[in-house]
C-alpha cells in the first residue's frame, strides 16, 4: 500500500507542478536557511575530542606582577610564559602533556623547480601527537629522547608531505626549513578537528599546521610566535630571543592529561603553589585565581559560539515557520480542490484512516522533495560563506549526519504543517462531492 | 439483502429542521432490480447515500446482507461498502489521472487483494463491459458511454452483493443509456442486486420492482412482469 500511495502522491505533484513547486520551493528555503545555520553552529559547538574531552585540560595561570588596591584584576592568561611553562612540565601530576606554539618557516624544496615557500609550522612537545590523537600516514611522531636531545626532526602535514615528496612515504627523507636540515619521522593522515581546541589563542577554525617539530628547538631555533597573542607583563630587558624567553611574556599553549577528578585537583592545587611560589621570589602578586578547564569547559568559556549565532538559528526556525505556514496554505488548496477524487475513494471503500495516510504520504513526498532542494540551497549558502569569510573553510561543510537531519527536519516539519489539511479533507462528506462532480 | 425500517435522515442547520426521509420501510430481497422514483427533493439520492454507507441515518434501523450498519464506526462502514456495494454514478466519477485499468483498480487495493488477483478481476470486469482494448486509456479519451461502462466496470471488479445506481444515465444520449441499461439487466440477471434511483418514468419500467419515494417516504410500490407491464404490488400479494 505504500507502495500505491506513493505512486498516487507522485501522480498528484505531477498534476500540480505549480503548486507543488510552490510548497517544495517554501520548504526548501526554509530548510536551506536553517541548514545553513545549523551546519555551522554544529561544526562551531562541536565536541572535537570526544573521547577525551574531559580528560585534556588546559588552564589559566594568574601571573600578575602587581596588584593596584581597589582595581578589578584583569583575567588570568590562558598563555604561558617559557619560564613558567618549562617549570610546569616538570609537575609528574599529569599523564601526558603538550606544550606548542605556532610559527612559521620558509621550506626549501630539494627539488630545484620548485620555489620555496613559507608555511605554517608548530613546535610541539613530543606528548602532542599521542595527547591529540594525531593521525599517521607514514611513521609517527618523536619520542621523549629525541625531544631532549634537541633532534632536528618533523613531522609533515598530509597536504604538505604531497607539495614536497609528490604523496609518497618520506620517512628518512631530509627538509629544509628555516635554513637547516630536519629529518621526516612522521606523514600525518588528515587531522583538522573543529574547533581547533589546541591552539589557546589564534583562530579555533584555520587550518592544521603545515608541519610539526620538536618543542625542545625552541631557543636553538629562535622562530618567533605568528598568529596569535603574545602578553607581556613586563618588557623583556633586551632585545635577543634568549632574553625574550627569560621575560614576563605569556605566549605558549600548555594542555596536560589529567584523568580523574582528583589528577585534575591535584593540578589545580599545584598551579595555586607554585603562583604562592613565585610570589615568595618576587613574581606573582596574586590574587592567584588560577583556572583550569576541560576541552568543552574551554570552548565554552572562550565562546567559540557567539551567543549572537544562538539567536541566529532562532530567527532561522521561525523563518522555517513561516515557510510552512506557506505550505499549510497551499496544501488546504490542492486538497480541497481534489474533493471529488477524495470523495468516490471514500465511496469505493478507503477509510478516513486510509484516505489521511495516502495524503501524510503525499506530504512526506513534498517534505523530501522541499528537504533535497534545502540541502542545495544550503550547499550553495555554505559555498557563499566559503568565499565571503576565509575562517568558514573548515567550517561550511555538510556532513552525513546533517543531511540526514536536513531531510528528517523538512519531512517531519510539512507532516506537522500538513496534518491539519489532511485531517481536514479526510473529514469531508463525500456523498456531497459525489452528486456535484 | 437490504432491508430499511423506520429509518428516518434529518439535516439540521441552527435554523432549519429537513426531514430528507421520514418512516422510510423498503426491503429489497437477494437478486432483485429495483427503480427508485420521484420528483426532485424526494429523497430519492438521500435514500440511495444512506444506503450505500455515505450518509449517516438519525433512526430507525437498516440492514445490509444481515449485518446491522448502525453502529459501524468509519473503518468497518468502509469495508462493507467495499465489500458488498458498487456504486454507479451519474457523473461517472471516474478519477481522471489514472487510467481505466488503475481505475477499476481503486476498490480492489483497498480490499487488499495481491497483484494477480486484482489484474484478473479488473481484466475480467473491463472485458464484460467490452472495454478490455482501452485498458490504458485516460477516461477522458472516452465517450460519456465508456465512462460509464468503466464505472461499472469498476462497480463489478469488487464482484458486490449490492449495486448502487444514481441516474446511470442521466448524462447519456439515448443509444448510450439502453446499451448501459442492458448492461445493467445482464448484471442483474447474473444475479446481482441493483436498486437504481431515476426520475425517467421509463427508464423504472424495464426495473422489475419499482419504488416511488415522494417527500422522504416510500410512496408505492409496483411490481413489473416479465412483459413489463405495470401491476400494483397489493396486487400481486
Amino acid at each position: 500500500m505504500l507502495i500505491y500511495n506513493l505512486r498516487l502522491a507522485w501522480i498528484s505533484l505531477s498534476k500540480t507542478p505549480v503548486l507543488s513547486v510552490l510548497m517544495i520551493s517554501a520548504i526548501g528555503i526554509g530548510i536551506g536557511v536553517c541548514m545553513t545555520i545549523i551546519t555551522v553552529y554544529a561544526l562551531m559547538s562541536n565536541d572535537p575530542v570526544p573521547a577525551k574531552s574531559k580528560s585534556l585540560y588546559t588552564y589559566e595561570l594568574d601571573n600578575h606582577l602587581t596588584v593596584i588596591e581597589g582595581q578589578e584584576e584583569e583575567d588570568p592568561s590562558s598563555l604561558v610564559g617559557y619560564r613558567d611553562v618549562m617549570n610546569m612540565s616538570a609537575s609528574t601530576i599529569p599523564e601526558m602533556q603538550s606544550i606548542h606554539y605556532q610559527t612559521t618557516g620558509i621550506f626549501k624544496p630539494s627539488d630545484q623547480t620548485l620555489k620555496p615557500f613559507r608555511e605554517v609550522v608548530r613546535l610541539a612537545s613530543w606528548g602532542f601527537f599521542e595527547m591529540f590523537d594525531v593521525p599517521f600516514k607514514y611513521g609517527s611522531g618523536w619520542d621523549q629522547s629525541v625531544e631532549e636531545k634537541q633532534g632536528m626532526v618533523v613531522v609533515l602535514g598530509e597536504d604538505l608531505n604531497d607539495r614536497l615528496f609528490g604523496g609518497e612515504n618520506s620517512i628518512g627523507r631530509r627538509v629544509e626549513l628555516a635554513g637547516r636540515y630536519f629529518e621526516v619521522v612522521g606523514v600525518m593522515d588528515q587531522f583538522s578537528p573543529i574547533p581547533r581546541y589546541y591552539e589557546v589563542d589564534g583562530n579555533f577554525f584555520d587550518d592544521t599546521e603545515g608541519a610539526f617539530i620538536p618543542f625542545s628547538l625552541t631557543p636553538v631555533l629562535e622562530l618567533q610566535k605568528s598568529g596569535g597573542s603574545t602578553m607581556c607583563m613586563r618588557d623583556p630587558e633586551s632585545d635577543g630571543f634568549a632574553s625574550f624567553l627569560e621575560s614576563e611574556c605569556n605566549w605558549i599553549h600548555h594542555w596536560v592529561k589529567l584523568p580523574t577528578t582528583e589528577d585534575r585537583d591535584a593540578y589545580l592545587d599545584m598551579l595555586t603553589n607554585y603562583s604562592i611560589d613565585q610570589r615568595k621570589r618576587g613574581r606573582f602578586q596574586g590574587p592567584f585565581r588560577n583556572r583550569i578547564y576541560n576541552v568543552n569547559e574551554w570552548l565554552e568559556y572562550k565562546e567559540i559560539v557567539n551567543p549572537a549565532y544562538v539567536m541566529l538559528i532562532g530567527v532561522a526556525f521561525m523563518f522555517l515557520s513561516v515557510c510552512l505556514l506557506n505550505t499549510n496554505g497551499l496544501l488546504f488548496a490542492k486538497f480541497t480542490g481534489r474533493a471529488g477524487d477524495i470523495s468516490v475513494r471514500r465511496a469505493l471503500g478507503c477509510s478516513k484512516k486510509r484516505m489521511f495516510i495516502q495524503h501524510l504520504v503525499e506530504i512526506g513526498m513534498v517534505g523530501l522533495l522541499g528537504g533535497l532542494f534545502g540541502l542545495l540551497l544550503a550547499t550553495a549558502g555554505l559555498f557563499w560563506l566559503k568565499e565571503m569569510f576565509v575562517n568558514y573553510e573548515n567550517l561550511a561543510n555538510l556532513n552525513v549526519e546533517l543531511v540526514g537531519f536536513a531531510i528528517g527536519v523538512s519531512i517531519l516539519s510539512t507532516l506537522i504543517a500538513g496534518l491539519y489539511p489532511a485531517w481536514r479533507i479526510c473529514q469531508l462528506p463525500p456523498a456531497q462531492y459525489l452528486k456535484s462532480q | 439483502m437490504l432491508k430499511m425500517e423506520s429509518l428516518g435522515k434529518v439535516y439540521r442547520t441552527d435554523l432549519i429542521e429537513t426531514h430528507a426521509l421520514r418512516e422510510f420501510n423498503l426491503e429489497v430481497e437477494s437478486g432483485e432490480f429495483v427503480a427508485v422514483t420521484g420528483p426532485s427533493g424526494s429523497g430519492k439520492t438521500t435514500f440511495l447515500n444512506v444506503a450505500g454507507l455515505l450518509e449517516s441515518f438519525t433512526n430507525g434501523t437498516y440492514t445490509l446482507d444481515g449485518i446491522d450498519v448502525s453502529g459501524l464506526n468509519d473503518d468497518a462502514a468502509s469495508e462493507v461498502r467495499n465489500e458488498k456495494i458498487g456504486f454507479i454514478f451519474q457523473g461517472f466519477n471516474l478519477i481522471p489521472d489514472l487510467n481505466l485499468f488503475d481505475n477499476v483498480d481503486v476498490p480492489l487495493r483497498y480490499r487488499g487483494f495481491n497483484a494477480a488477483e486484482r489484474k484478473r478481476r479488473i481484466e475480467g470486469a473491463l472485458a464484460q463491459v467490452g472495454l478490455s482494448g482501452r485498458m490504458k486509456h485516460r477516461p477522458s479519451q472516452l465517450s460519456g458511454g465508456q465512462q460509464q461502462r468503466v464505472a461499472i466496470a469498476r462497480a463489478l471488479a469488487g464482484e458486490p452483493k449490492i449495486l448502487l445506481a444514481d441516474e446511470p444515465t442521466g448524462n447519456l444520449d439515448s443509444l448510450m443509456a439502453r446499451q448501459v441499461l442492458e448492461l445493467l439487466e445482464t448484471i442483474n440477471e447474473a444475479g446481482t442486486t441493483i436498486i437504481m434511483v431515476t426520475h425517467d418514468s421509463e427508464l423504472a419500467r424495464r426495473a422489475k420492482r419499482n419504488v416511488h419515494v415522494l417527500d422522504g417516504r416510500v410512496d408505492d410500490f409496483t411490481v413489473y412482469d416479465s412483459m413489463q407491464q405495470p401491476v400494483h404490488a397489493e396486487a400481486v400479494k
